[in-house]
């Protein structure tokens, strides 16, 4: 009888694991799956995050709505995501912003700073909340937001903050298993890993 | 032939190019919020010269910034003067020198367009009407 011989070539192994590892979800980072952040959207109406978005991947930024600078920037990479990933009928991605400053943040300002930028806020969500469950939140997502500079403006003093520069993406199940600098998050990059993570 | 070589080096030192201020956009934002105003100087001259600051009727206060990175965070800062250099371009770029345009007295919108003076130490003032506009669009 003729004896077959199995011989594994090693660019195989190099493919097969090349493969398997492309197609892997990256690690979990920060589990929200047990968490329930009661936070108000752009209309005033409660949601419950991450729970009102399970089943969908959640495309997250932090932000305050009076950063001229690095927010509008995390603002706009995600809705340059949002646009791309609409055209291939991503229906199952979802895009959310949380305000670090719930205090100015108010679902008004919000609704102001979406809308002026044509952003629609039943696609795109913005949040805000009470002062404490916004810390909550942002304790478990590792985001820091600090008092910076304060100037006077006609008498009222605004302050500015210094802050994490964050998009993360979780997953349907509420686990955050990608982060990117928000303001300068590689679109492409961020697109691939919403594709693996979905 | 010193004569000659000391009449070149004042005719250089001498040169006096334009100083110019292009590519200027805003971002859009809604009025009282803050927003950001970039461009980018080209000093094409071989004199440098000093950005002292920047005026815009659009807001309450208009301001030149910096923005940096520490312990992993970003935060910005106020720049009294920025100093651009002999034939060189200067550039006002998201994550880096700004013009912070703050409480602002009507939204700003795409299409719209914002006019700035910018005041330098020798060039004088220098009038430009920015786009508001998103990168990209």
């Amino acid at each position: 009888m003729k004896k077959i011989n199995f011989v594994i070539h090693p660019l195989t192994i190099f493919f097969v694991f090349l493969l398997t590892g492309c197609s892997s979800k990256p690690d979990v980072v920060h589990d929200l799956s047990n968490k329930d952040y009661t936070l108000i959207n752009t209309n005033s109406s409660v949601v419950h995050f991450p729970r009102d978005f399970k089943e969908k991947t959640v495309v997250l930024g932090f932000i305050y709505t009076h950063c001229p600078d690095i927010c509008p920037m995390t603002t706009h990479n995600i809705n340059l995501v949002k646009k791309e990933l609409n055209k291939t009928g991503a229906s199952d991605v979802t895009y959310v912003c949380i305000s670090f400053d719930p205090e100015r943040d108010t679902p008004a300002v919000l609704k102001e700073y979406a809308e002026v930028r044509g952003i629609n806020t039943k696609e795109f969500h913005f949040l805000t909340g009470d002062k404490s469950e916004i810390q909550s939140l942002l304790k478990d997502c590792n985001i820091y937001a600090l008092p910076g500079d304060t100037i006077v403006v006609d008498s009222d003093t605004s302050y500015f903050y210094i802050h994490t520069d964050r998009i993360s993406v979780m997953d349907p199940d509420g686990k955050i298993r990608a982060e990117y600098k928000g303001s300068t998050a590689n679109r492409e990059e961020l697109i691939k890993d919403i594709n693996r993570i979905r | 032939m010193y004569i000659f070589l000391i009449l070149i080096s004042l005719l250089n030192f001498s040169y006096s190019g334009k100083l110019e201020v292009k590519e200027g956009w805003v971002r859009p934002a809604a009025k009282g919020m803050n927003t950001a105003f970039y461009f980018n100087i080209e000093n094409n001259s071989n004199k440098a010269d000093t950005i002292l600051s920047v005026n815009s009727s659009a807001a309450k206060l208009v301001q030149m910034h910096e923005t940096f990175k520490k312990d992993g965070m970003m935060g910005m800062r106020h720049i009294e003067a920025i100093p651009v250099s002999a034939n060189s371009t200067l550039e006002f770029k998201p994550g880096g020198y700004h013009v912070m345009v703050m409480n602002l007295k009507e939204d700003l919108k795409n299409g719209a367009s914002v006019e700035f003076t910018l005041h330098f130490k020798y060039a004088g003032d220098v009038t430009v009407k920015a786009p508001v506009k998103m990168p990209g669009d």
